[in-house]
């Protein structure tokens, strides 16, 4: 089991619960997508699938290691999160430096770091935009380039938050395109039913913070 | 359009330029220890010594061409700070009456000699600094000077700084941008309006430094931006560094005016 949720709590400071007892699981290679209506939960969900939220109460588990351990940078490893707004993911000179966060951080060899970017930026078609600044770039090729920073990282499991919100018809075939070519586990944030049947083979509702659906038939949802 | 100007300058000080000469393929440790005594020999000189403060424009003067940008515009860029270097200078000629010397009939105090030369000293400062910044980029240079030892601390927090301005430079792009569009050719406002305005561009920059935060944290950051993979040190460093020092100790212990006035 590569994610798993059991009995998650979660409120920010001074508000209502968030999400309310919270069950499901992730096996590798599985692509799942979350449901639901602004303020369902979503975000704060995925915020919680590699520690950057710990719950309330209940236990958020990746690979076994709980995200109140102290293996948080092993489970930061497992899991990489593509957020919503592309301008909050991309914040160094340029795409190439921004690929390679994540690697150096890992500290990794000079020659994985560069093979690792190469790879990213292969994979997301990305590689004409490698030394360009991610200000000057496209919603879409940021989108793209946001991608290639979790994916420089070899995840396992990948979630996406609303990730072809802002995206024109043709960035958002481009994004389809690469997430279908990635063989890593996918855990997708949206409230577009037709790219959750598009990609995903497994659907989890949300609604005021609980789960009121975890079904294979998207169709159904 | 000013704002969309200093946001693309601050970007590309981010970066390093392109190594196409001698001096940009010197090692940035380099550079920073060539910086850090020039600034330690202007500043140590005495307050009065105008005369041999002067000559040590010629570590700007000679390392801006070979950074990529011409010695005027450094100077230019320099003149950005003479507002705070005359606030710091401002009152010693009112306090220190006391007669330097005389041209013609004028009387010149030490106060207007510690005045100019403050003025001088911060001025050169600022352009080693700025010559600094053109040669390796403001990121590699934070990542040199951790590698020099200097404490996480400090350059954690000029690394975030650094960040912060682009970030409120582009929030400040975005609202100025959604006044411009609905202000039907209005071009002034109530000063009520623009005290909301920065009320709410900080709390727009605070909330999306969280986000930008947790993003680098879901990336593994650790309190560190790791740039480059420094080379090993080489003997050309060694040379610059050796090179830049003998220039400054000459200048910091003779007086060439001097020498130079005497011989005429």
């Amino acid at each position: 089991m590569l994610l798993s949720f059991e009995n998650v709590f979660f409120s920010y400071p001074n508000s209502e619960e968030v999400l309310r007892n919270i069950s499901f699981s992730i096996n590798s290679g599985e692509k799942v997508a979350l449901l639901g209506l602004n303020g369902a939960g979503k975000s704060t969900l995925m915020l919680h699938t590699n520690g950057l939220l710990i719950p309330s109460k209940g236990n958020v588990c990746v690979k076994g290691m709980n995200t109140k351990s102290k293996s948080i940078n092993e489970i930061r490893k497992t899991v990489g999160i593509v957020f919503q707004d592309a301008n909050d993911q991309l914040f160094m000179p340029t795409v190439y430096d921004d690929v390679a966060f994540g690697p150096r951080n890992m500290k990794l060899s000079q020659e994985e770091v560069e093979r690792r970017v190469r790879r990213a930026l292969e994979l997301t078609n990305t590689e004409e935009l490698a030394m360009r600044s991610p200000y000057e770039l496209s919603g879409g090729q940021k989108k793209s380039v946001s991608i290639a920073t979790v994916l420089s990282m070899n995840p396992e499991l990948i979630v996406f938050d609303e990730p072809t919100s802002g995206l024109d018809y043709k960035a958002s075939e481009n994004f389809i395109e690469i997430v279908k070519s990635l063989p890593q586990a996918i855990l997708l944030s949206t409230h577009d039913l037709e790219l959750a049947k598009n990609l995903c083979e497994r659907a989890i509702v949300l609604k005021n913070g609980k789960i009121i659906r975890d079904s294979k038939e998207i169709e159904l949802v | 359009m000013n704002l969309q100007k200093a946001i693309i300058i601050l970007q590309s000080n981010q970066v390093s330029p392109k190594k196409d000469n001698l001096i940009l393929n010197l090692d940035c440790r380099a550079l920073i220890l060539t910086t850090f005594l020039y600034l330690i020999s202007v500043l140590s000189l005495p307050l009065y010594k105008l005369d041999q403060i002067i000559w040590f424009a010629i570590f700007p003067i000679v390392m801006a061409p070979l950074t990529g940008e011409s010695y005027s515009k450094i100077f230019v860029k320099s003149l950005y700070v003479l507002p705070f270097i005359l606030l710091i200078g401002i009152f010693n000629p009112f306090i220190d009456k006391s007669e330097a010397f005389k041209v013609g009939d004028w009387s010149i105090s030490y106060g207007w000699l510690s005045f100019f030369s403050i003025i001088i000293r911060g001025l050169l400062c600022m352009q080693a600094l700025l010559i600094l910044i053109n040669f390796s980029g403001f990121l590699k240079i934070c990542d040199a000077l951790r590698s020099l030892r200097a404490p996480k601390i400090l350059t954690v927090q000029l690394l975030l700084l650094y960040r912060y301005l682009g970030t409120l430079l582009e929030e400040s792009q975005r609202m100025h941008n959604a006044i411009v569009s609905r202000g039907y050719g209005k071009n002034s406002y109530s000063i009520k309006l623009w005290t909301q305005f920065v009320g709410c561009l900080f709390i727009n920059t605070i909330e999306r430094s969280k986000r930008i935060h947790r993003a680098m944290i879901a990336r593994g950051f650790d309190g560190e931006i790791h740039i480059s993979d420094f080379k090993s040190w080489r003997p050309i460093d060694t040379f610059f560094l050796l090179i830049c020092l003998i220039l400054f100790a000459i200048l910091y212990f003779v007086n060439i005016s001097e020498l130079f006035f005497s011989t005429i």
